[in-house]
């Protein structure tokens, strides 16, 4: 505890020092060190959200696009059924004169082959076999 | 005292300090907890809104799951034409040059006082990504699908066609209405200060949900068949209409359904649409079916026990008058004939004088078993019942004329599951055309399962009137041009006169020919019938017997049937002149 000024032997004196001088560089630094970090951090927050609104915005570009292959794909899928109808196949093997026939009667049998489905239930799966 | 000053600033300070912190402390107590949920909604409110969004009507395939509808992704455009930034003038040249719209239509839907009008529905989608890169302001794109037939005019009668408001309008696209339709969904998005969507994704209250898929029975491959021969046959005899129908006998599925004329439910065709090619005439267009009904006739008249396969009937020489009416045998002087001679020949005379040893009760009984004058029962609402009188409405001469199929009106469909019913050993199976409908959300599958309708005949009856049957596609059969090399064909052959204006008339004809393969073992049974052939013939045996060959020959490949060995052995038999060994009738009896 501190003793009171009547009894103690020592007094407390103002002392005046000119420190601007001294300290203005530090400072100075000081300030340097507190904003320039201040500042990159506020930059880079500001880029860095530029850079998130411009992939986000390109992100959404190519949700949209991939949305629109997406039907497309599905559109070209429904078109494709068209040419897998067996009357558009028989009038292209007639107009290309590639000479196929369908199978003489008899010629391929239909074999039922028993297999074991990964989640441990069986089915059966029935395939064509051509005799000759 | 200047401390006590001090003291009591700092603790008027801290007091309102300590007031304005309570303050704030009820203020956000209030607001987030009290109010949390009425201001939670009021804020979600203004940075989010709600869309319906709707899912895909389901689609319809085959049996094997080959696509038979289905729907394609395009866009419907709308104009806000208090937006354009440009005239109307040069909004609708521009519209119609990119959309195929006639600008004055385009002016006129501008002119009107709706806020927001239809440019055209159902644009593809390259089209409206090509519109859009003009960035027309006023001018927005919906998402939308358009009904596809990938098939065109395969299986088109059946399957129907859809209104321009998404609703079924005939076929399976009308039975199945509520079944395929979609259910809408509500989308919740984010939305900027100007109320745009923003493109952070998309959260869902409700989900859309996709229309139920439904699985015919039709075997496309079968269909192809059928119909290409059909119009085959169509080119070559000219005919007002013609059918083709294909059934399982053991199941009851039908396996294929074609019809002349028909129509491609993906062209709008205003001639098809005025003449109605897109009803389904096989089950709605009664005809009289003529000589197939003696089959039934006979069928019936063996199973009671009044005639056996080998009893002999007078079948005159070409005439016979009952009731005060001539019946004739088409200029044939049969004589005498055994039962089965009659099914094979086809006599007018042999079959009537069977039923009316019948009597018409019995007759009658036979008919409605056969599932004559009753509908199908196969789920369509627009299937004709036919016409079939009750006995108390039967005159004199009708027992005659009913049992050779004339006087009464049937569909294809009818005759074809009383043909299965002979097939099928007498058990008569209900036709079925749905498969299985699936619910894409739940995964649930409702498949229907082949049901026994009724037994119509016992099991040796029907298999006499099946040796009798066979007969008719061998030498001397009214129908040889119907066989199948290596194979034994049973069937009937039909040529009905048509009954216009109160009388025959001798130039229209109902052509037709219904029977199964391997006789002993059918693996189908097919109709091929012929409205009012108009040239190269009209007797069933020249018209539509070749087709069903054919028809029968091909769906035989398809299906990969064996031909039998015995067949060749029995065919020889048959040259030298033996009788079928089934007979279990009155062989000694003979019918005056």
């Amino acid at each position: 505890m501190r003793s009171t000024a009547a009894t103690r032997l020592y007094r407390y004196e103002m002392l005046e020092s000119n420190m601007a001088q001294v300290s203005r560089a530090g400072v100075v630094w000081r300030l340097l060190v507190v904003i320039i970090p201040a500042l990159a951090v506020a930059l880079a927050f500001v880029w860095l959200q530029s850079t998130t609104e411009k992939l986000e915005q390109r992100l959404a570009t190519l949700r949209r696009e991939h949305e629109l292959r997406e039907k497309q794909v599905g559109n070209l899928r429904i078109e494709l059924e068209t040419y897998k109808s067996g009357r558009y196949i028989v009038s292209a093997v007639r107009r290309f004169d590639l000479e196929l026939r369908p199978p003489y009667p008899g010629q391929v049998r239909r074999v039922s082959m028993h297999r074991s489905s990964g989640d441990g239930e069986s089915g059966d799966e029935v395939g064509l076999l051509a005799r000759r | 005292m200047q401390r006590g000053v001090y003291l009591v600033r700092a603790f008027s300070l801290l007091s309102f300090l300590l007031a304005g912190f309570v303050g704030l402390t009820c203020h956000v107590y209030n607001l987030q907890i009290v109010r949390n949920d009425e201001l939670f909604q009021k804020a979600r409110r203004k940075y989010t809104a709600h869309q319906e969004e709707k899912g895909e009507r389901g689609e319809i395939y085959d049996v094997q799951g080959n696509l038979l509808a289905g729907n394609l992704a395009c866009r419907d455009v709308l104009a806000e034409p208090r937006r354009f930034t440009k005239t109307n003038l040069e909004m609708a040249r521009l519209l119609s040059q990119q959309l195929d719209v006639p600008a004055r239509v385009l002016m006129r839907r501008f002119a009107s006082e709706g806020i927001e009008v239809t440019v055209k529905r159902g644009v593809p989608i390259q089209v409206a990504e090509g519109l859009a890169a003009y960035h027309l302001s006023g001018i927005r794109f919906v998402d939308s699908y358009r009904r596809y037939y990938p098939k065109h005019t395969l299986c088109a009668n059946l399957l129907g066609f859809l209104h321009d408001n998404g609703q079924g309008v005939s076929g399976v696209e009308r039975l199945l209405n509520n079944q395929l339709l979609p259910t809408a969904g509500t989308a919740v998005f984010e939305r900027d200060r100007k109320g745009h969507k923003l493109d952070n994704g998309s959260g869902y209250e409700d989900k859309p949900r996709n229309g139920a898929e439904v699985y015919l029975t039709i075997d496309e491959p079968i269909q192809s068949i059928v119909e290409e021969e059909i119009a085959a046959m169509v080119e070559k005899h000219a005919p007002a209409a013609a059918y083709g129908v294909m059934a399982d006998p053991r199941t009851g599925a039908i396996l294929a359904l074609a019809q002349y004329p028909t129509f491609d439910p993906n062209v709008r065709d205003a001639a098809a649409m005025r003449d109605k090619h897109y009803q389904n005439r096989v089950l709605s267009h009664g005809f009289e079916p003529g000589s197939i009904m003696k089959c039934v006739s006979i069928a019936g008249a063996l199973d009671y026990g009044v005639v056996g396969l080998n009893t002999v009937v007078d079948c005159e020489d070409g005439y016979w008058v009952f009731c005060r009416r001539r019946l004739r045998d088409s200029g044939h002087q049969y004589g005498r004939l055994r039962v089965w001679q009659i099914v094979q020949r086809s006599s007018n005379i042999g079959t009537a004088k069977i039923a009316v040893a019948m009597g018409k009760r019995r007759l009658y009984q036979t008919l409605r078993r056969f599932g004559f004058g009753e509908p199908v029962g196969i789920g369509f609402s627009d299937e004709a019942p036919g016409i079939l009188r009750a006995v108390p409405d039967w005159d004199g001469l009708s027992v005659s004329r009913f049992c050779i199929g004339q006087g009464i009106l049937t569909t294809p469909l009818q005759i074809v599951q009383a043909y299965c019913a002979l097939a099928n050993d007498g058990v008569m199976m209900q036709p079925y055309i749905i498969d299985r409908i699936k619910d894409p959300f739940t995964g649930l599958v409702d498949a229907n399962v082949p049901e026994v309708k009724r037994r119509v005949l016992r099991p040796g009856t029907a298999a006499k009137i099946v040796a009798a049957m066979k007969m008719v596609t061998r030498d001397g059969g009214t129908a040889e041009k119907a066989a199948v090399p290596g194979y034994d064909v049973a069937g009937k052959t039909g040529t009905a006169q048509k009954f216009i204006n109160g009388s025959y008339d001798n130039d229209k004809y109902v052509a037709s020919f219904v029977g199964f393969v391997p006789a002993d073992a059918p693996a189908f049974v097919l109709l091929v019938a012929v409205d009012e052939p108009s040239k190269n013939g009209y007797y069933g045996g020249t018209v539509a017997a070749p087709a069903f060959s054919r028809i029968a020959e091909k769906t035989l490949r398809y299906l990969q049937v064996a031909p039998a060995r015995a067949r060749a052995v029995s065919r020889e038999q048959d040259k030298s002149g033996r009788q079928p060994t089934y007979d279990s009738g009155p062989a000694v009896a003979s019918l005056p």
